[in-house]
């Protein structure tokens, strides 16, 4: 079932992207004194992958319904019963 | 525009809009038409995360240290939030069904519903919100000062002492402590949720947001033309280009996460957070929403910080170059505060300030609207859930136990529950005053607020620990609480205090007692230096290991009771049993319905017993006017409402003392336990019995192939002489002139095949004599050697036909045994017979022995008869000699086939010995004959 424990793992999965994304070591890659846009590359690093981050949320939680609410219900059910 | 007067009006006119939405959330949540059931709602709820300490705090830290000083407070809770579905929703599960209406309940009510805990983590909670609380009063009251003194943009310099601002903040702290009364004590609700309250913090959090945004689009695009410029132009002042790069060293490594990880805390430990996440969530599903929705709101409104930050700091560096006292005292590095001529820039209020430089008076009264909400409205959460806790885990189980109050006898107690409420909240907030007073000035924001992270980063372990594993105990988690908190204490709090001037500073540096390894700032040696820890990060670091090292140690090393298993079961395993544990009732038996009524009645009030009555009563089909006797079920469900008002651990006091009878002590417990174990038994006795009944039942299945066995041998046996019989007497009568010879020798035949006959049946006879246990001795005192005699005279016949050579090896002495003579003789014709049987016909022999033996075996000495009869047959295999004694056996040889016989004179012959007290055996081996031994005790 495409449920509670497959949607526990993608969240724990992005949590450790997040802790990647947001870890000291990796912001020191872009600890660099050049400007991107205008806006010094630090500040654009964080926001965009925060930004990035967030989009990930949204669509951690999405997948599972729209694969919910496409399937019909004999194949549901067929799920539930190989499961 | 911006006198005094217009901003205290505007003030209290922008509280008053907020009580009106309290006010109508409250009215249309009672309609049964909530306004705050929507994921929208919920989400901006949680941004009562952001308090002044975003709106003022994070532009001083933006200044101080560019991106990395304040970004990892919101970036830890939007990874919290990230984990908030396996996480926060399964606490909000296990709150909604055991009706927690607290932190403090909730740790107390998984660890045994204990009030040990549950006052500990109340005691922690207020401490360690204290500091924060007087962050708020401290950012009111100097915005407000900063505010009143338009166009002065400069506090004067010694103005955070001055008796002025001072007032200021005490006013502020009762007002606050007013609003917090007003918003959340109006009267108790069961469920501790207050409708109206969430949807003025939802709106307070729309305001804020939009305020710091108004003011970041004004500066980005009205003072400069866009990042890109505001930037550009930040990069000409040496100061501020500095921060552009973060600083790459121990510090700043160990201050990131060390922010990070008390970010991911509190988010969820702080009591107004947990109030708002858990306690007043409407619905699970609304935290779908909310997981990506709160950290893109954290992410709104951190966009503009550093533009603020940076504006103030552009504006400011330039008024600096043309003021002497500025100039001088410059530094290379920012450190917040800017001294000119005319007073001092706090870099935290750089929002204000900036506007009120630019003459934006609008925008500045805007800018501090947006911060005094996003103070009170963390005020008043926090006061609302601290009261709660203290109310329903400190204050009222105390009174409880006071047996001169005489409670349980009062009848109307929920005013005062109201009234402990209120104070509570006037008490904290005076504290937040006090602490403010004499310690805050000090500190910058964001410093003093890091403390109370820490304080709730303690309750970690046994949030987390408890929902996951149920070996947590309640003794590990006490030890665990207290002794986080105490190196708390000991490393923040006192040196605050030593700071600040109250203790003595040397105890930092020297520690207590001249002990240097129990300094609070680098304890047990720890090298603070070179791992960069800062204050903040030392006492995170050691609370956090003492406190996890407790909890898990002695949790590992105690025992639960059974309410603590009980209640670990129901949180660790909340999604296996959620039907199942809203009728999980602890309770024994009944109480009468009308007491619980009164008891429910006088801390909730009648209509909402009414309610909540009704509402049972439909869902579980009963009629309260012939239900007399309130079940287990609706015990269970009475305390949870009572847990409600008070607190789970006072619930079930008062629930006791209502209750006929008490709800199941240990030795109940054990007894049920008992039960189930008695029960466990029995079904493996159960089964144990069915094994013994099959296994009986292959036995019986034998037994009746035997019996059949028998019964066809036994027929054989009886036919074959009676055949010979009937032939011989046939020819007798048909020949009336058979010569003599042959009639002699005919009827000789007759008399002998009636004779085996006679011995075939008396056989069986006897057989079936043993089995049914119908066989008297007649036990005489006799020579055996009489026996023996009697026997071989007996079977003499039979050995000389058969050319057998008998010989005897008796023992001269005589042998005395008591037994019955004729069954004796009988066991040694059987003997005998057997050995005739399975000898050789051509060369038998068979040697019958007698000797007296003594048997010298320990200090015993026995005496007894052995006796044997030897043959030279074919002898008897291993295998077989188990089973010659056995009924119905018979030892079929290759060569001779079967032997003759029922089978069953062996097993007479063993039976008669056995009963003498003797034993037999044969010794044989294949081709070699057979020896048959026996002994008899001897008598005198």
């Amino acid at each position: 079932m495409l449920d509670n424990r497959s949607l526990t793992g993608r969240y724990f999965g992005l949590f450790l992207f997040g802790l990647f994304l947001f870890c000291y070591p990796v912001l020191t890659i872009f600890n660099l004194p050049i400007s991107l846009f205008g806006i010094p590359l630090l500040f654009f690093y964080i926001f965009t992958a925060w930004s990035v981050l967030i989009v990930f949320i949204i669509f951690c939680g999405k997948i599972p319904d729209t694969i919910h609410s496409s399937e019909p219900d004999t194949a549901g059910n067929h799920l539930k019963q190989s499961g | 525009m911006l006198e005094q007067k217009i901003i205290i009006f505007v003030s209290f006119g922008y509280m008053g809009l907020l009580f009106a939405i309290a006010f109508w959330g409250d009215k249309r949540a009672e309609a049964g038409k909530s306004i705050i059931s929507n994921p929208y709602i919920y989400a901006l709820s949680l941004a009562v995360y952001c308090t002044a300490w975003t709106f003022y705090g994070s532009v001083g830290a933006a200044s101080r240290s560019g991106a990395t000083g304040f970004l990892s407070i919101y970036l830890g809770p939007t990874l919290m939030m990230i984990l908030g579905w396996p996480i926060l929703r399964k606490i909000i599960h296990i709150s909604k069904i055991n009706r927690i209406t607290s932190i403090a309940d909730f740790i107390a009510s998984r660890y045994g519903k204990s009030a040990a805990i549950a006052g500990a983590v109340t005691i922690i909670a207020v401490l360690g919100i204290v500091p924060y609380m007087s962050v708020q009063i401290k950012a009111i009251s100097t915005s407000f000062q900063l505010i009143s003194q338009y166009p002065d943009v400069y506090m004067a310099k010694t103005v955070t002492s001055l008796p002025a601002i001072k007032n200021t903040a005490f006013f502020v702290a009762i007002l606050l402590a007013l609003f917090a009364v007003v918003f959340g004590t109006r009267h108790l609700e069961a469920t501790e949720r207050h409708e109206g309250l969430v949807a003025a913090i939802a709106f307070e959090s729309s305001v804020k947001l939009i305020a710091i945004i108004s003011v970041g689009l004004f500066i980005t695009y009205g003072l400069y033309s866009g990042f890109g410029d505001l930037f550009t132009q930040a990069s000409l002042v040496p100061q501020i280009k500095q921060l552009f790069v973060m600083e790459v060293n121990a510090s700043t490594f160990t201050g990131w996460y060390n922010a990070l990880f008390l970010a991911m805390m509190a988010i969820f430990l702080l009591p107004r957070q947990f109030q708002v996440i858990v306690v007043e969530n409407v619905d699970e599903n609304h935290l779908k929403k909310a997981v990506w929705l709160f950290p893109l709101y954290l992410l709104a409104i951190n966009i503009f910080v550093i533009p603020i930050a940076f504006g103030g700091m552009l504006y400011f560096f330039e008024q600096c170059a043309s003021d002497p006292v500025c100039q001088q005292e410059l530094p290379q590095t920012f450190g917040g505060i800017l001294k000119f001529a005319k007073g001092t820039v706090d870099a935290d209020y750089f929002a204000l300030t900036l506007l009120m430089a630019k003459k934006q008076q609008g925008l500045a009264l805007f800018a501090f609207i947006g911060g005094m909400s996003a103070a009170t409205g963390m005020v008043i959460v926090e006061t609302i859930a601290l009261s709660t806790m203290v109310c329903n885990e400190l204050v009222m189980p105390v009174l409880l136990r006071l047996p001169f109050l005489k409670l349980e006898q009062k009848t109307d107690l929920s005013h005062l529950l109201l009234i402990i409420r209120r104070i509570s909240i006037l008490l904290i907030v005076l504290l937040g005053y006090l602490y403010f007073h004499y310690v805050v000035e000090y500190y910058s924001l964001v410093s003093i607020g890091m403390i109370s992270f820490a304080a709730v980063a303690q309750f970690c372990p046994a949030v987390i620990g408890g929902i996951f594993w149920k070996g947590a105990t309640r003794l590990g988690t006490l030890w665990g609480l207290l002794a986080g908190f105490f190196i708390w204490v000991y490393t923040l709090v006192l040196p605050s205090l030593a700071q600040a001037g109250f203790l003595s500073r040397e105890l930092l540096t020297h520690g207590p007692f001249g002990i240097e390894l129990l300094s609070p700032i680098h304890l047990f040696g720890l090298d603070v230096q070179h791992l960069g820890f800062n204050q903040y990060t030392h006492a995170v670091f050691w609370s956090m290991v003492v406190n996890c090292a407790l909890f898990i140690g002695v949790s590992l090393f105690s025992r639960q009771n059974a309410m603590e298993q009980k209640q670990a079961t129901l949180f660790v395993d909340v999604f296996k049993y959620s039907a199942e544990s809203e009728k999980s009732s602890f309770w024994k038996a009944s109480a009468s319905v009308v007491d619980l009524r009164m008891l429910l009645e006088r801390f909730l009030g009648k209509s909402r017993i009414h309610d909540a009555f009704s509402l049972y009563a439909r869902e579980h089909h009963i009629n309260w006017e012939q239900e007399l006797i309130a079940d287990a079920g609706l015990v269970s469900y009475a305390e949870k409402l009572l847990a409600g008002a008070i607190g789970s651990a006072s619930a079930l006091v008062m629930v006791r003392s209502v209750v006929d009878e008490e709800p199941l002590g240990m030795d109940e417990i054990m007894h049920i336990l008992d039960e189930t174990q008695q029960m466990i038994i029995y079904s493996q006795e159960l089964e144990k019995a069915t094994r013994d009944l099959e296994a009986a039942n292959d036995r019986l299945k034998e037994l009746d192939r035997l019996k059949n066995e028998f019964i066809s041998t036994v027929t054989h046996e009886l036919r074959t002489p009676l055949t010979s019989v009937r032939a011989l007497a046939e020819i007798i009568q048909k020949s009336p002139d058979l010569d003599a010879e042959k009639h002699h020798k005919f009827v000789g035949i007759i008399i002998k095949e009636s004779e085996r006959l006679s011995r075939l049946i008396n056989d069986v006879l006897d057989f079936q004599k043993i089995e049914s246990g119908q066989i008297h001795w007649q036990m005489t005192r006799l020579d055996f050697r009489e026996v023996i005699e009697d026997s071989v005279f007996s079977t003499g016949q039979l050995i000389e036909e058969k050319k057998i050579a008998l010989m005897l090896d008796i023992s001269k002495k005589p042998g005395f045994v008591s037994g019955d003579k004729d069954r004796l003789i009988q066991v040694m014709v059987n003997l005998i017979s057997n050995a005739v049987k399975f000898c050789d016909p051509d060369n038998g022999r068979i040697k019958v022995g007698m000797r007296v033996v003594t048997d010298k075996t320990g200090d015993n000495k026995n005496r007894y008869l052995k006796v044997w009869v030897k043959d030279n047959g074919i002898g008897i295999g291993k295998d077989d000699q188990e089973i010659v004694f056995q009924e119905f056996r018979q030892v079929i040889s290759r060569s001779k086939g079967r032997p003759g016989g029922t089978g069953v004179g062996l097993t007479i012959t063993k039976h008669i010995i056995d009963s003498h007290d003797g034993r037999i055996w044969v010794d044989s081996e294949l081709n070699k004959g057979a020896t048959f031994f026996f002994t008899l005790p001897l008598v005198d």
